[in-house]
């Protein structure tokens, strides 16, 4: 079981390799690391330095070819897909680019769809989890839109509210402000650092540099390897961040 | 740059393999059933021009009337005289006469009414001779052969042979005033005056009513009793040098026999009734066997329309970043025309390819129904041709269009459909704030899928509608004739109907009762093929006379009733004259003349009623009427009988077929199979495509649902991320898919009842027969269940696609 001391990922000498063609494409290569509750990660690294691959490994929703991956005291390699979507359902929140809201579902919707077809909580905790997450998120007045009625930003926020509702321990955001304006961008940053701080690990993936100056902890990833690590003592606020 | 687009085509093909074969399939099926069904209808044609000429068919037949029959030397001098002779090219000499078989059914003795055929197969030297005119045709490889000229080996007529199973080996009795001669039959054989089994005035074929055996010529006056050295003859075919001198030689060749003594009747080539029938039948069913491959094109053709179009739709994407990129709109055009013409081509082969298995099949249909010995395939290479273009146009259409409208939006809005936020893709509902809404979320969410992209849904429903659509209509349409055989059946009262050669005296049927005391009531009729007139148009009328009309049929009147010395018609004559009750109208009737005979003479008559019972050309009135007006009085050709138990009784049908005159006897269990046997040929054309239309159908469905699990990967994937379990998704799936087939079930339902209507009673015309559809409950149920169950393989494959869908990579949507 973790604990405060405990990280909340820790990768041991993990690698991915695919087979393109003829071609065999390591995509990851011996990485290790730890991502601790209270911190945020961020993995920062060029295009196709294998960062999407590392957030698919921790988010079970790829395997390793090599090494071990605990999340929250659990071993996610050899799991079935059963105990895999139970790991997904359990333990991570997804933070996607793309946002990948369900376009036929309101900001509530989105969110409810969730505690109620994944949690199978019971409907009166459906709806009043729903409207505290979309709130805690700044979405108030904003449930009943649909995604397309949305900005980027707030479009983002929900997808937030949505990894939310599931109370995970451990936040995965690739490339959160990827698809958004500065000034918006700013805002959700500031939404996933409060949201290490209420004890839950966060890892970021992005190729922003700048935002590894809001990070406990920069792991540098290029050609599938983790190739610095570097321990922030001091972050900045997310106002202070300029890109 | 075209070469690459072509390439890309071809890789998009490939990558989408199962949604293109499973739409070349839809097309290759359509195509195949049109040209297979088109071919069919063309081989049944071709098979009766050939078998025709095979046999080598008479111009001109007499037969020798009143049991004349003559020596053939003396029938050849006088084919020697110089009136004839010049234009005879071929001639055949037979000796026909009546005769009852004695076979066997089911282990019991039956006796049928036959006539023995022989033929003049020995010349003077005792070799065996080819026959010249009418030539029997053998149903398989065997040589037609006889032993010897006086054996006792006998072919006998295929269609009777089938109808009792009589084949090679069989021993049947043949009975000739009181002798019995036993026979061994060689084989079957098809002999031309009886491809169609069938006797005058008959609506139906009459094959379990009539057996015709082939026999060598000494046989045959061996079996007549004639053998007295002499060789006798009473029927003889010809083919005219020129058969344009047709007239003139029939009037010759009367005048000639007339002039000798001969009473003659003189059939010419297209008054020959198997040939006549078969001929009317094929043509009867021409518009019908139009109308069922072009109602299969059509749907296949919609169904491909349906499935490709949303396809094309899917790549709204590519042509934003084709556009982008700068790739002119013609080389877009070329990319997507590409797909739809390599769609095509490969369709229009597998169109092809199918086409021969399901030749193959019709044809069967064909041989076992049509009774011809050697079925002649045609192939109808301009319906293929036609469909070939019209697939293509069809492909070019769904890929094209599409197109069109997506290069006429701007790039951006094309790409940024992928993110599902296009408002352009939303329209009107870009600004309706959704209300809260206390359905179950999948409930919800299912509602609106269905109804936020209306035309995903319309076009699936659609294609679920229409394939049921197919399949009912065709289960409609043998429902429907099924309920009018039943209908037809349930018309008669009588137990026995007994057919006379000719005329006979009512009073001798007294004696029928005495001798068989099974026999309750005997009800003679005088049935009369003739014309209906009315202010000067002229139809087809079977008159049936009777002595008591009750007793023997169960009329509904439609209007008026029934009185004597006026006819009650059918509602066909009332549609097709334009007769109302009271009218007075005219019919053709045989009138008996002193010394000439029979003269066709027109006589008036009242219309007291109006018939519904679908008995197409029927009129009824009262024999005593009929007697008046012809001079048969106290006669009839027709008795139907009442007995006690009505249940069928061969012993009875044996004695029965034997008294004097009488030439047929039919239980009216046996009238049920003549009907059937009617529509054997068109029945198992529409099982057949009933078969097809449901592989079509499955087609149609698998594509359209798979497209739409495409169209919605990215939001199963996102599931997935989220912890949605696969029976989750697949519960998610199951309800759009009985949101889908629900309200599809429903318009499959009304569009297969338009469709079947269509096609019975629009695109062809039955004449005489008043076609009111039966719904076909069986139908329905199993081709609801097909479609349900179609639709539930589609779900599963579609969740086990689910299942396989790599998160990663469509969450990101890296690549295209």
């Amino acid at each position: 079981m973790s604990s405060e001391n405990t990280p909340l990922i820790r990768i041991k000498d993990m690698s991915k390799s695919y087979q393109m063609g003829e071609v065999i494409v390591h995509a990851l290569n011996g990485v290790t690391l730890d991502v601790n509750p209270n911190e945020v990660t961020v993995i920062l690294g060029p295009s196709g330095c294998g960062k999407t691959t590392l957030l698919n490994q921790i988010g079970g929703i790829d395997s390793p070819t090599r090494g071990t991956i605990w999340v929250d005291g659990r071993e996610i390699q050899g799991m079935n897909q059963k105990q895999l979507t139970d790991y997904r359902q359990e333990s991570i929140g997804f933070v996607f680019q793309f946002f990948n809201l369900i376009p036929n579902l309101t900001a509530r919707e989105n969110v409810e769809f969730v505690l109620e077809y994944v949690m199978d909580l019971p409907t009166r905790e459906v709806h009043k989890r729903a409207e505290d997450l979309l709130e805690k998120v700044g979405l108030k007045g904003r449930e009943d839109h649909y995604p397309f009625q949305l900005s980027g930003g707030e479009q983002q926020r929900v997808s937030i509210a949505r990894a939310l509702s599931k109370d995970p321990k451990i936040l995965l955001a690739d490339e959160p402000t990827g698809e958004l304006d500065y000034t918006t961008g700013k805002m959700i940053l500031s939404l996933l650092v409060s949201i290490a701080n209420e004890g839950r690990g966060v890892l970021i993936v992005t190729h922003n540099k700048e935002l590894a100056k809001i990070a406990n902890k920069v792991l540098f990833l290029k050609d599938g390897v983790i190739v610095k690590e570097v321990i922030n003592e001091r972050p900045i606020p997310v106002s202070e961040l300029e890109w | 740059m075209r070469k690459t687009f072509l390439k890309k085509g071809v890789r998009e093909i490939w990558a989408h393999k199962f949604q293109y074969i499973f739409l070349i399939l839809i097309l290759g099926l359509g195509v195949a059933a049109f040209g297979a069904l088109n071919d069919m209808q063309a081989s049944r044609f071709t098979t009766f021009d050939g078998n025709y000429e095979d046999c080598r068919f008479q111009d001109l037949r007499i037969q020798f009337q009143y049991g004349v029959i003559k020596n053939i030397s003396e029938v050849a001098e006088l084919l020697s005289s110089e009136t004839v002779r010049d234009d005879i090219s071929d001639v055949e000499y037979r000796f026909a006469f009546n005769v009852f078989i004695n076979h066997t059914v089911d282990g019991e003795a039956k006796i049928t009414k036959g006539i023995v055929m022989g033929y003049d197969y020995f010349d003077e030297s005792g070799d065996q001779r080819e026959i010249t005119v009418n030539r029997p045709l053998p149903y398989g490889d065997y040589q037609i052969q006889f032993g010897s000229d006086e054996g006792d080996e006998c072919y006998i007529e295929h269609n009777f042979a089938q109808a009792f199973g009589l084949d090679k080996g069989s021993s049947i009795e043949v009975i000739k005033g009181n002798n019995t001669f036993p026979l061994s039959v060689s084989n079957d054989v098809a002999i031309p005056e009886y491809f169609m089994v069938l006797k005058e005035g008959s609506l139906m074929p009459q094959t379990r009513n009539l057996g015709v055996i082939m026999v060598p010529m000494e046989t045959a006056q061996r079996i007549h009793g004639s053998d007295n050295g002499e060789t006798y003859v009473n029927d003889i075919v010809f083919l005219l040098k020129d058969p344009d001198r047709l007239q003139t030689f029939k009037e010759n060749i009367i005048n000639l026999f007339q002039t000798h003594g001969i009473p003659v009747k003189t059939i010419e080539k297209e008054e020959d009734l198997a040939r006549y029938y078969i001929k009317d039948d094929m043509e009867g069913d021409t518009q019908v066997m139009r109308t069922f491959p072009v109602v299969i094109f059509l749907v296949s053709g919609f169904g491909l329309f349906m499935a490709l179009r949303r396809m094309i739709q899917t790549h709204r994407v590519q042509i934003g970043i084709f556009k982008s990129l700068g790739v002119p709109n013609r080389v877009v055009m070329f990319y997507f025309a590409s797909i739809g013409i390599m769609v095509a081509i490969l369709g229009i082969i597998l169109g092809l390819a199918l086409s021969v298995p399901l030749n193959i099949w019709f044809l069967g249909i064909v041989k076992t129904y049509f009774g011809f010995p050697v079925i002649y395939y045609s192939i109808s290479w301009g319906y293929y041709v036609a469909s070939a273009l019209l697939s293509l146009g069809i492909c070019l259409a769904c890929t094209l269009l599409p197109a069109m409208k997506a290069l006429s939006i701007r790039p951006v809005d094309a790409i940024q459909q992928r993110e599902g936020v296009s408002k352009r893709k939303v329209g009107r509902l870009a600004t309706k704030v959704g209300r809260r809404s206390v359905l179950p979320t999948p409930l919800k969410l299912t509602i609106r899928n269905i109804l936020r992209k209306p035309s995903r849904s319309v076009t699936s429903i659609l294609g679920v509608g229409l394939s049921l659509s197919l399949f009912l209509s065709f289960m409609i349409i043998t429902q429907t004739m099924l309920v009018m055989v039943d209908d037809w059946n349930s018309v008669n009262r009588w137990d026995y109907e007994v057919e006379a050669e000719d005329f006979f005296y009512v009073n001798n049927t007294d004696s029928w009762k005495e001798g068989h005391p099974e026999i309750v009531d005997v009800n003679p009729c005088i049935f009369l093929p003739t014309n209906l007139s009315f202010n000067g148009d002229e139809k087809i009328a079977l008159i049936y006379a009777l002595e008591d009309i009750d007793r023997a049929f169960k009329v509904v009147l439609d209007e008026g009733e029934i009185l004597e010395g006026q006819l009650v018609i059918s509602f066909y004559h009332r549609d097709a004259l334009g007769i109302d009750v009271g009218d007075r109208v005219t019919m053709s009737v045989p009138v008996l003349v002193p010394g000439v005979g029979p003269v066709m003479t027109p006589k008036e008559i009242i219309v007291c009623g109006i018939q519904s019972n679908n008995l197409g050309f029927v009129a009824f009135t009262d024999i005593g009427t009929i007697q008046n007006m012809t001079g048969f009085d106290g006669m009839a050709n027709i008795a139907y009988l009442d007995t006690r138990s009505s249940e069928r009784s061969i012993p009875l049908e044996n004695s029965l077929i034997k008294l004097p005159g009488v030439s047929s006897v039919s239980h009216y269990t046996q009238t049920g199979n003549l009907i059937e046997e009617y529509f054997d040929l068109f029945m198992g054309v529409v099982y057949a495509i009933s078969i097809i239309s449901t592989a079509l159908a499955a087609a149609i469905i698998y594509n359209l649902f798979m497209i739409s699990t495409e169209e919605k990967r990215r939001d199963y994937a996102t599931m997935k991320t989220l912890g949605t379990s696969l029976p989750r998704i697949g519960k998610l799936i199951f309800l759009e898919a009985g949101f889908i087939t629900v309200p599809g079930i429903i318009l499959g339902a009304v569009g297969g009842w338009g469709l079947a209507y269509y096609m019975l009673t629009v695109g062809t015309d039955f004449e005489g027969i008043n076609i009111t559809l039966s719904w076909s409950w069986i139908g329905f149920l199993v081709g609801s269940l097909l479609m349900i169950l179609t639709v539930l393989a589609v779900s599963l494959i579609t969740i086990r696609y689910i299942s396989r869908i790599l998160i990663a990579d469509v969450i990101r949507e890296r690549s295209y």
